[in-house]
């Protein structure tokens, strides 16, 4: 092993520190970085396998240390790794609660592909349980709906950019089109609000 | 906020990446490489290197390889705690992590005050936290006085406050734009005005 | 049609309904469209509020919300335009229009269920007969060729008919044709023409009178909180509301001191009846309204004494106070008022407190002396909390300023919302905002004019003054800030002018508006002695236009307040002397 990753598990942290510095994004999959810390764990695991053999006919336990060191290391990179995944799947599930079904373009394209299929199955699994959720009533409940309790059933919006026609439930088509000022139910425009198409004026 | 952190916290792993003074004890063989000073293959017994936290937290205590020497700055803060003066002391600068970092070291200090000290230290501290949770918006200078978990009391605190005045002042049910959103929002209209310059039209003709 | 009835005819009818309302840019429409929208707010009725600016705004608004809306409203505009040749509307599409602009235009008036005009016939002044202005069809008959020319140029044009007369025409000609000799013929079809050409010309010159001065009548907010003054559904914010919009009308000069007097009887009833109705009066909190006589001093109340009375158009030049005599003369005054300089000096809200409490008095008495007997008007207040004490001028200046504080990522149509946003209790930075705002707006005002009068920039053409600003501006490339720039002009302008005539000359002022598009804006002002707020510039630029054949953008709603390419200026101009003289 070279001097220069004497002390094992930095490329791992490099990761993370990433991942913390966009606390609110997700930043690109680090494929590449991801792909040398698996490398690294390797190439670990293969020098302690052979050390550990080595020991295993010699008997010579002055390489314990060594060994235990690259052990920790080893499992560092494993934690750090998985944390990794981990912060980022639940910045995913995140986005489902705020951003709705579909996510804009650029964050898809920060997601490798096992997360998009995270991210539908997610949802799915999320449409799947707001449908069983309020079954006694028949529809089901929108749970990212009303996440504060309302104090009316209408509110007054602002529109924030053009976003064309909105179709209320009874048919009632809206031009939602910039700087324009609405009156509508809040029930169907509250996902609008929290997508930033429009602003509630109160 | 962790205070039990778990295997996938990143705050915890951010902790245990802190460098840590050690003593070597006996020559540990072809482990050079720990010590930039090294000359052969081979760590030699007396010198001084600085091992993350995470390595030494999976040997003993009592370990016959190295010896874990306690950072200054818990010595420093000893006597501010005597003194019941901690308010003023920049923890942040002494160390970004000090409470947990220091957790850690606890069971490798011989003079047992560690544990005593942090405790303190959050004990006096945290009274004046909550007094400046109050009052928002002048967090930005004092940035350095407050260490990693003493940030996120803070701004919970704020968080809270601000919650309570709203819902004082009955403005709570507005529904907000989406944090994620905004910053989304932010970040677009960021790339955006960097993409056309400043050689924005200007549009502020009446042009209704 | 005339629709007087609001409450059966106009609000019962829309209950239930989704409604467009299309606010133009003016602080009357602005509080207009707070009361509708806290009526519909009532009756959980969806609406959409687009605010525009001139009849392009107009027609592009509703051309995108065609086809998803049945009931257009229209606060502040259209009615002096004919709306369904403007929009060319379907069927079943019905606008209503409240708009304070006169002359509204005929076919509004006279259109039989599309378009409904809010408000009163008999209240409006000499409308044209239809039969006066209208012909029938049936005298189109023969002269189809020529009265084709001329129907462009006619307000009315009934396409529909005319092309159905063309074909009765060619059956019955036949049948008439040989009991008339050729001569006969003829003669009969002179006298025709000769009768038809004296009823245009009675025609042209009856629209002409009708058209000649854009005025102002009613205020619309004040209209609308009648309405929900009839529905029960007024309260101290509405009509509050209503006062602003009122207090515009009379501040920019839309209408005579004398209109606004009358109104004010009407608007203090509300104020105590409103004011009885609510319990917790006691309370020093609870918002209340109180009519007093105020002082026509800008923003005086945020401002120091000396400041707001320099920056005051009346007192200002009444005063002359941009000169040293002048200040001098200020000076006479606050002594005679026994007003110490420190406390004129320093912000009135830090003056002492027995002095702010007579400082109305001291003035009032002293008005007749140094001929401002003016100065004094009968306003509004609003108190609410223990601090928040403004006039309704106060608002309607902090509400200018923030309709007109463009910047660059800050579209006029964030500014009217901001505006708007202003009007609510709970955005009071906003108003002190607009407050900051306006007070530089005034100052740069007084700057400007005191500069413009030194280097005697205003210029006479015989018949008019004119005053050209050379550069883009940042205050004074926007149509009110203009305005007001302009009557600041022109009275001081008058104020120290030797000439007898002057005070009977109206002024043309004009700035860039934006230096790549070489466009400039214009307004005419009506004469210093003329009380009437009756403008006659609409026309004028019309045909001056005509004249010197250039292209004028009579854009906005207020017929003398246009756009021209700076390279025509000139040329506009000297169309417009002739014109004039």
């Amino acid at each position: 092993m070279s001097r220069e990753n004497k002390l094992f598990g930095d490329k791992a942290f490099e990761l993370l520190k990433d991942l913390e510095r966009s606390s609110q994004t997700i930043p690109a999959f680090d494929d590449d970085g991801v792909r040398q810390v698996l490398e690294e764990i390797k190439a670990i695991f293969e020098e302690n396998v052979a050390q550990a053999s080595s020991y295993n006919s010699s008997g010579d336990r002055s390489l314990w240390p060594l060994l235990n060191y690259r052990h920790a290391a080893l499992q560092r990179n494993k934690r750090c790794l998985l944390a990794y995944l981990y912060e980022r799947s639940k910045r995913i599930k995140a986005l489902r609660w705020e951003f709705g079904p579909i996510i804009p373009g650029d964050i898809k394209q920060a997601l490798c592909e096992p997360e998009v299929q995270f991210f539908n199955n997610y949802s799915k699994s999320l449409a799947a349980y707001m449908c069983i959720a309020g079954c006694s009533q028949g529809q089901g409940i929108d749970l990212t709906n009303n996440l504060r309790p309302p104090k009316s059933l209408y509110i007054e919006v602002r529109c924030m950019e053009d976003y064309g026609k909105f179709e209320l439930d009874d048919g009632e088509l809206i031009h939602l089109k910039k700087n324009s000022q609405h009156y509508l139910p809040r029930a169907q425009v509250e996902s609008l609000v929290r997508q930033g198409i429009l602003q509630h004026i109160a | 906020m962790n205070f039990f952190p778990n295997y996938y916290s990143i705050e915890d792993i951010f902790v245990t990446q802190e460098k840590v003074e050690c003593k070597v004890n006996t020559k540990l063989q072809r482990m050079g490489f720990l010590d930039a000073g090294a000359e052969g293959d081979d760590l030699e017994p007396g010198r001084s290197i600085n091992l993350p936290l995470w390595y030494i937290k999976e040997l003993k205590v009592n370990n016959a390889y190295f010896t874990v020497s306690v950072p200054d700055i818990y010595k420093n803060v000893h006597k501010a705690v005597c003194e019941a003066e901690t308010t003023h002391i920049e923890l942040g600068r002494l160390h970004p992590y000090f409470y947990e970092f220091g957790r850690y070291l606890t069971p490798y200090d011989r003079n047992h005050v560690i544990g005593r000290i942090i405790f303190e230290t959050m004990r006096q501290r945290v009274r004046h936290l909550l007094d400046i949770s109050k009052n928002d918006g002048q967090m930005a200078k004092s940035e350095l006085r407050l260490d990693n978990i003493e940030t996120k009391l803070h701004e919970a605190g704020v968080r809270t406050n601000t919650q309570y005045i709203n819902w004082l002042q009955m403005t709570g049910n507005k529904i907000l734009i989406s944090e994620l959103v905004e910053e989304h929002q932010k970040k677009r209209k960021r790339d955006r005005s960097d993409d056309e310059g400043d050689s924005l039209p200007s549009s502020k003709r009446v042009t209704l | 049609m005339f629709i007087q009835d609001l409450k059966n005819d106009f609000y019962r009818h829309l209950v239930g309904k989704r409604i467009l309302i299309i606010v133009n840019y003016d602080i009357d429409a602005i509080c207009a469209s707070k009361i509708l929208q806290a009526l519909f707010q009532y009756d959980h009725m969806l609406y959409t509020v687009v605010p525009i600016m001139g009849i392009t705004g107009l027609r592009r608004a509703y051309g995108e919300h065609q086809g998803d809306v049945k009931y257009v409203l229209l606060v502040n505009c259209g009615g002096c335009v004919d709306i369904v040749e403007l929009l060319q509307p379907a069927e079943d599409v019905t606008f209503f229009i409240c708009d304070a602009h006169r002359p509204l235009d005929v076919c509004n008036i006279y259109s039989d269920r599309q378009v409904c005009i809010l408000g009163d016939a008999a209240l409006e002044e000499n409308i044209p007969a239809f039969e006066t202005i209208f012909h029938d069809s049936d005298e189109e008959d023969d002269d189809q060729d020529q009265s084709d020319e001329e129907d462009e140029e006619e307000v009315h044009n009934d396409s529909g008919a005319g092309d159905s007369d063309g074909d009765e025409d060619s059956a019955q000609r036949p049948a008439v044709r040989p009991k008339l000799t050729r001569l006969e013929r003829h003669e009969q079809r002179i006298l025709r023409q000769r009768a038809r050409r004296q009823w245009e010309s009675e025609r042209d010159r009856i629209m002409f009178e009708y058209t000649q001065f854009s005025y102002y009548g009613r205020s619309t907010a004040l209209l609308i909180f009648e309405l929900a003054w009839k529905l029960s559904k007024d309260n101290m914010d509405l009509l509050w509301w209503a006062i602003v919009g009122i207090s515009e009308q009379l501040l920019l000069g839309k209408i005579e001191s004398g209109a606004y007097t009358l109104e004010l009887e009407q608007i203090q009833s509300h104020v105590s009846r409103l004011t009885n109705k609510t319990n917790d009066q006691n309370t020093m909190s609870a918002s209340k309204i109180s009519f007093e006589n105020d002082l026509h001093l800008v923003l005086y109340r945020h401002w120091p004494v000396t400041d707001s009375m320099r920056y005051s158009r009346y007192a200002s030049c009444q005063l002359k106070l941009w000169t040293l005599r002048g200040e001098k003369r200020l000076h006479e005054l606050l002594l005679e008022m026994g007003l110490p300089l420190v406390h004129a000096r320093q912000t009135y809200s830090s003056m002492d407190l027995v002095l702010r409490k007579e400082f109305y008095s001291m003035v009032e008495r002293l008005a007749e002396k140094y001929d401002i007997p003016d100065i004094v008007y009968g306003t509004f207040t609003l108190s609410y909390g223990y601090r928040s004490r403004y006039a309704a001028a106060d608002y309607v200046y902090a509400l200018l300023a923030i309709m007109e504080s463009v910047k660059k990522h800050k579209t006029p149509e964030d500014c009217f919302m901001e505006a708007s946003d202003a009007l609510n209790r709970q955005h009071k930075q906003l108003l002190g905002a607009g407050i900051d705002n306006a007070k530089l707006l005034h100052a740069a005002i007084f700057r400007q004019v005191q500069s413009s009068l030194e280097a005697r920039q205003v210029h006479s053409a015989g018949s008019f003054f004119y005053y050209v600003l050379q550069e883009e501006h940042a205050f004074f490339s926007y149509p009110y800030a203009l305005g007001l720039l302009a009557k600041f002009i022109l009275r001081g302008h008058v104020a120290t002018s030797r000439a007898r005539a002057a005070p009977d000359l109206p002024l043309i002022a004009t700035c860039p508006l934006d230096a790549t598009q070489g466009m400039c804006l214009l307004v005419g002002i009506a004469p210093v002695r003329e009380d009437s707020p009756k403008n006659f510039f609409g026309k004028a630029f019309e045909q001056a236009a005509q004249k010197s054949k250039t292209t004028l953008l009579q854009d906005f709603f207020e017929p003398s307040v246009v756009q021209l390419r700076q390279s025509d200026l000139t040329r506009f101009l000297d169309a417009l002397t002739v014109l004039l003289t």
